[in-house]
């Protein structure tokens, strides 16, 4: 884009990282203090202590099986939302069906469904087929609420690649398969690096579904598991913020890795 | 580009376009986890059912979908329902759009502000509840750190007690949280714009904001709408952080849709009710993202670059 | 729009069968046990809060000796949430064996069904299972005549607290009556406090102080007559009197400007408390170990508590008091081993289970907590003198009235609470408020 520094730009994005900063402080300074230590100094005061402890309890009560958990839930819904939506959004955009084209539509009210209402009866359902209590009973009801949004981003992406390409394949007689693989997924990697990112939060922070479709500890995940901070009526805050700063680490690594895939799988497009 | 015109246009075509059997996996799949449950809430919503698995529920035919018509607290509800989406919108769009742009140049250190951008976003609702709630403290939180630069007893005293200021902190709290997933579509967006148009245009003498209205802008429309879409319907469907943060108050000035459907559904023990505002959720904000896609052209399915 | 068309049908069609087929999935109570339920276990279903401790711990030692193992499960955090996620499960064999429950009016509608087994048979097969707690606690979940639910956690009922350090600045006495307070209002705002803290946000704080209000002014037999369905009582004089009262006390800035925005969950009103910059705040018997994880020391050297004051020309009798009565445990009508599910109950006045409890904070609602609380040596002196004080509030109490949002029905529950907080912010103004409060204990 630019090769020259943008001052005012600079200045404007370096206060807004400032505001987004200010909840952030407070928790990674909750996270060490101690419980007397945070509620002396109130949420904005400066740092005085570090401590551990706060993380040692929270892997006392169990939080690493619990996050391996939500990596397990997160890892397989993304599996099944990479499985199932590449191919839908090809159909999407470049198909000749019409039929095919309104399912672009039935995604945008997908897309709406408000999770409380659907949830008891996804918790039959998952009863029903006899997936109840367990981690791939949480992904799969997860996968389908995340099609919509992965389908909007993935036609946002692969309508992007060029016709000519497209003939460029044909001409040297590819089906549709072959123009898939070689030709399509290659360059919507960057879409599909935006998909692995937010199915992948979406299955990492969901709270609701987990709730109800499961009871064991040993299918607790993490989202779940923060309720050992809690009474019936107040909090522990600073071990909340610990055992919430041991959930953020995951993502931001997954995020980091993904966003290397997505700079890189973009340069692609349009130079050809 | 030579002409390419070998073979029966039609068997080209053909050989290289999708059939239907492509979406069916997706499709059946979302069809059987998320319509089919959509189809139960659509059919208690005929019902009145107080969510014990034990009862049946008894068909009242139309009399929740009539209820709707005469009930003002959900009139209310839709209203702040809007007010939140207008304010989503004017607020996350020009951000996420701006840093957006800015995170998508070459420089090192914009990559690594950009990861920083992006810890809201990892956070779950109940973790930036709690944060937000001991940051709006009036006694401990930012009014209070702030009172020796602007007087204790200000429009930011109160933020969870006033009803705008209420409506413009969930907004706020929104704008934060959300903007990340925003600004990263418009990076992902900006970073495919080709470097020879704005060489082109420099050579031209267009300036740096006019390249941004005439190249950068245009480019980026269909960005616009995957975002702006999920934007809106993001903003109409949520409402756990009111939920959690301000449950609905003060008197009711933070009861968006989703939340009052919860409020006076759910937790009411009146699912039949729930039911029917989730219906009407869905279709309302189903038809506000086709009416977008529509007027955008986005529908059409091609690309921005076409032709260039 | 051929297609779409066709979408919408087959969507009608579906959801009609779909609510065809729930009808015929539902019906009369699983009478008897559910063989259908997992084999060899019974699950006990807890709120997934700390305190969850004890009952894993009552739980292994439980185990130990028997063949049907009880596996406790961590629900939900919010007593809401926790409730739906029940009411939802209930009948299913994946439903919990034992649950918890805050009063009589959260359990109706699950009694109504017949998803609730009556426990007498165990009581008596075992008279300590109720002869072992205090009866004003162990009635409220007696519906009809038969016992739902045996009590557990702790009894808290709510009183007022106070920092001797600012009240001793100020040259004030704790209040003794509610004129007291308001005199005294005007005196801690001159010395830069906030008299009393409040809560705002969360509601149920509020409505505290009309559960005090009302008591002092009509007593709790008024009052349980109103909320359970008596209009009259919420339209009376002393009504009318209670809510003047309590505007006033508002008005004057007893309890501050921006208590609409103070939290406390996140620590916001008990660390005004504990850092001197409110004098007084009304809670329950939780808040000692809230206020005290911040700060130690504050319960020896400067944390106060009294009755709640006493209201001239109000008609409640002397010591009358309202709070929390205690959680307790339901069994599932369709339990597989109701044997074990009824050896089980005998942990909950177990010695083991109740020191636990203390240990947590909570004071066991049972007829010799007096002497548990004697026995536990990690208690201090002070805190031991707390615990002897919330005892006596409760032995002495002529009646002890359920906390209001869980005596009305359950589906009037947030409206009652939006109806407190919206009268302290004057959204609403006396008739408002009555009519609100009709309305929401008029539900059938």
């Amino acid at each position: 884009m630019r090769t020259r520094p943008n001052w005012p730009a600079g200045v404007l994005a370096g206060a807004w990282l400032l505001i987004i900063l200010i909840p952030v402080y407070v928790m990674l300074r909750a996270a060490f203090e101690s419980r007397e230590t945070y509620a002396d100094k109130g949420p904005l005061g400066l740092p005085t202590e570090f401590t551990l402890d706060n993380f040692a309890y929270a892997f006392e009560q169990g939080f690493g099986r619990f996050m391996a958990n939500s990596v397990i839930v997160a890892a397989l819904t993304v599996a099944i939302v990479l499985v199932l939506v590449p191919p839908l959004a090809f159909a999407i955009v470049r198909s000749d069906s019409r039929t095919v084209r309104q399912v672009f539509k039935v995604m945008l009210f997908g897309l709406a469904i408000p999770a409380q209402v659907v949830v008891i009866p996804v918790m039959y359902l998952i009863q029903y087929i006899g997936l109840y209590d367990t981690l791939i009973g949480i992904a799969l009801p997860t996968a389908a609420f995340a099609i919509p949004m992965s389908t909007l981003i993935l036609t946002g992406a692969m309508r992007e690649i060029r016709g000519e390409l497209y003939e460029a394949m044909a001409m040297d007689g590819s089906g549709p398969v072959r123009t898939f693989f070689r030709l399509v997924l290659p360059l919507s990697r960057g879409g599909m690096a935006t998909v692995v990112v937010f199915t992948a939060l979406n299955a990492w922070n969901n709270y609701l579904l987990p709730l109800v479709l499961t009871r064991s500890e040993d299918v607790r995940v993490a989202t779940l598991g923060l309720g050992v901070f809690q009474q019936q009526y107040s909090l522990n805050v600073p071990g909340l913020m610990s055992a919430i700063l041991l959930t953020i680490l995951p993502m931001l690594l997954i995020y980091l890795f993904a966003r290397r895939a997505l700079i890189r799988g973009l340069m692609g497009v349009g130079g050809k | 580009m030579p002409d390419i015109r070998i073979g029966p246009a039609r068997g080209r075509r053909a050989v290289s376009r999708p059939g239907a059997v492509w979406a069916l996996p997706a499709v059946a799949f979302f069809a059987f986890f998320a319509l089919l449950p959509l189809a139960v809430a659509v059919g208690l919503s005929f019902t009145k059912y107080n969510g014990i698995r034990l009862t049946t529920p008894q068909f009242v035919g139309l009399d929740n979908w009539t209820r709707m018509l005469d009930d003002a607290p959900l009139h209310r509800a839709v209203g702040v329902t809007v007010v939140l989406i207008v304010l989503a919108v004017a607020t996350q769009v020009p951000v996420s759009l701006l840093i957006g742009v800015w995170a998508a140049g070459p420089q090192r250190m914009r990559a690594a502000v950009t990861a920083l951008y992006f810890i809201p976003l990892l956070m779950s609702t109940a973790a930036v509840a709690v944060l937000w709630a001991s940051l709006v403290d009036p006694n401990f939180g930012l009014p209070a750190a702030l009172a020796p630069l602007i007087g204790p007893d200000t429009f930011f005293s109160d933020l969870l007690g006033e009803p705008a200021a209420a409506l413009g902190l969930v907004a706020f709290i929104y704008l934060w949280g959300a903007s990340p997933l925003h600004t990263l579509l418009y990076q992902g967006g900006a970073r495919a714009i080709p470097e020879t148009l704005y060489q082109a245009a420099e050579l031209d003498g267009a300036g740096r904001v006019s390249q941004f209205f005439h190249i950068t802008l245009p480019l980026l429309k269909h960005t616009m709408v995957t975002s702006t879409i999920l934007m809106v319907v993001g903003t109409f469907t949520t409402f756990d952080l009111i939920l959690i943060l301000t449950h609905g108050g003060p008197s009711g000035a933070t009861s968006n849709l989703p939340y009052f459907m919860y409020d006076r559904g759910i937790a009411a023990l009146d699912f039949g009710y729930g039911s029917a505002i989730a219906v009407v959720l869905v279709v309302i904000a189903g038809l506000v993202s086709w009416a977008m896609v529509r007027a955008s052209g986005y529908d059409k399915m091609e690309g921005t670059q076409e032709g260039i | 729009m051929n297609r779409n068309l066709r979408l919408t049908r087959r969507t009608v069609v579906v959801g009609a069968a779909t609510v065809a087929a729930t009808a015929a999935c539902g019906g009369p109570a699983a009478e008897g046990p559910n063989e259908d339920r997992p084999e060899g276990e019974i699950h006990i279903l807890v709120v997934g809060d700390a305190a969850a401790e004890a009952e894993e711990a009552a739980a292994e030692r439980f185990n130990a000796t028997s063949d049907v193992k009880v596996i406790v499960d961590r629900g939900s955090t919010t007593g809401n949430e926790y409730s739906t996620s029940v009411r939802n499960a209930v009948g299913t064999p994946t439903a919990p064996d034992v649950f918890m429950s805050w009063g009589a009016a959260n359990i109706k509608p699950l009694v109504d069904a017949g998803g609730l087994l009556a426990l007498d048979e165990f009581i008596d097969e075992d008279p300590a299972l109720q002869e072992s707690f205090l009866p004003s606690v162990f009635d409220e979940e007696v519906i009809d005549g038969a016992t739902y639910g045996i009590p557990m956690r702790g009894v808290a009922p709510t009183f007022l607290f106070y920092n001797k350090q600012v009240l001793a600045d100020a040259g004030l006495e704790p209040a003794q009556t509610w004129d007291d307070l308001l005199g005294q209002s005007a005196v801690l705002q001159n010395e830069g406090v906030t008299p009393i803290g409040l809560a705002g946000t969360d509601k149920w704080p509020t409505q505290m102080w009309f559960q005090y209000a009302f008591a002092r002014m009509l007593g709790n037999e008024r009052v349980a007559a109103g909320l359970a369905g008596d209009g009259d009582v919420w339209s009376g004089d002393e009504s009318r009197q209670a809510l003047a009262l309590l505007a006033e006390l508002v008005d004057a800035g007893a309890f501050g400007d921006d208590f609409g925005s103070v939290a406390y969950g996140s620590d916001g009103s008990a660390a005004l408390l504990r850092t001197g910059k409110s004098a007084y705040e009304l809670m329950g018997t939780w808040y000692y170990a809230d206020v005290t994880a911040g700060d130690e020391q504050f319960a020896e050297t400067t944390l106060g508590w009294i009755p709640f004051p006493s209201v001239d020309g109000g008609s409640g009798q002397a010591g009358e008091i309202a709070g929390n009565l205690s959680n307790y445990y339901n069994v599932a009508a369709d339990t597989r081993y109701p044997d074990t599910v009824r050896d089980f109950l005998k942990e909950l006045y177990g010695e083991a289970f109740l020191q636990d409890q203390l240990a947590l904070g909570n004071l066991p609602p049972t007829t010799d907590a007096a002497d548990l609380v004697q026995q536990q040596a990690d208690l201090s002196e002070t805190r031991k003198a707390y615990l002897a004080f919330v005892i006596g509030l409760v032995d002495q109490a002529p009646t002890f009235q359920l906390s209001w949002d869980q005596a009305v029905p359950a589906e009037s529950l947030t409206v009652v609470q939006n109806a407190m907080a919206d009268y302290f912010n004057g959204t609403i103004d006396a008739d408002g408020w009555i009519t609100a409060m009709q309305g929401a204990t008029s539900v059938a």
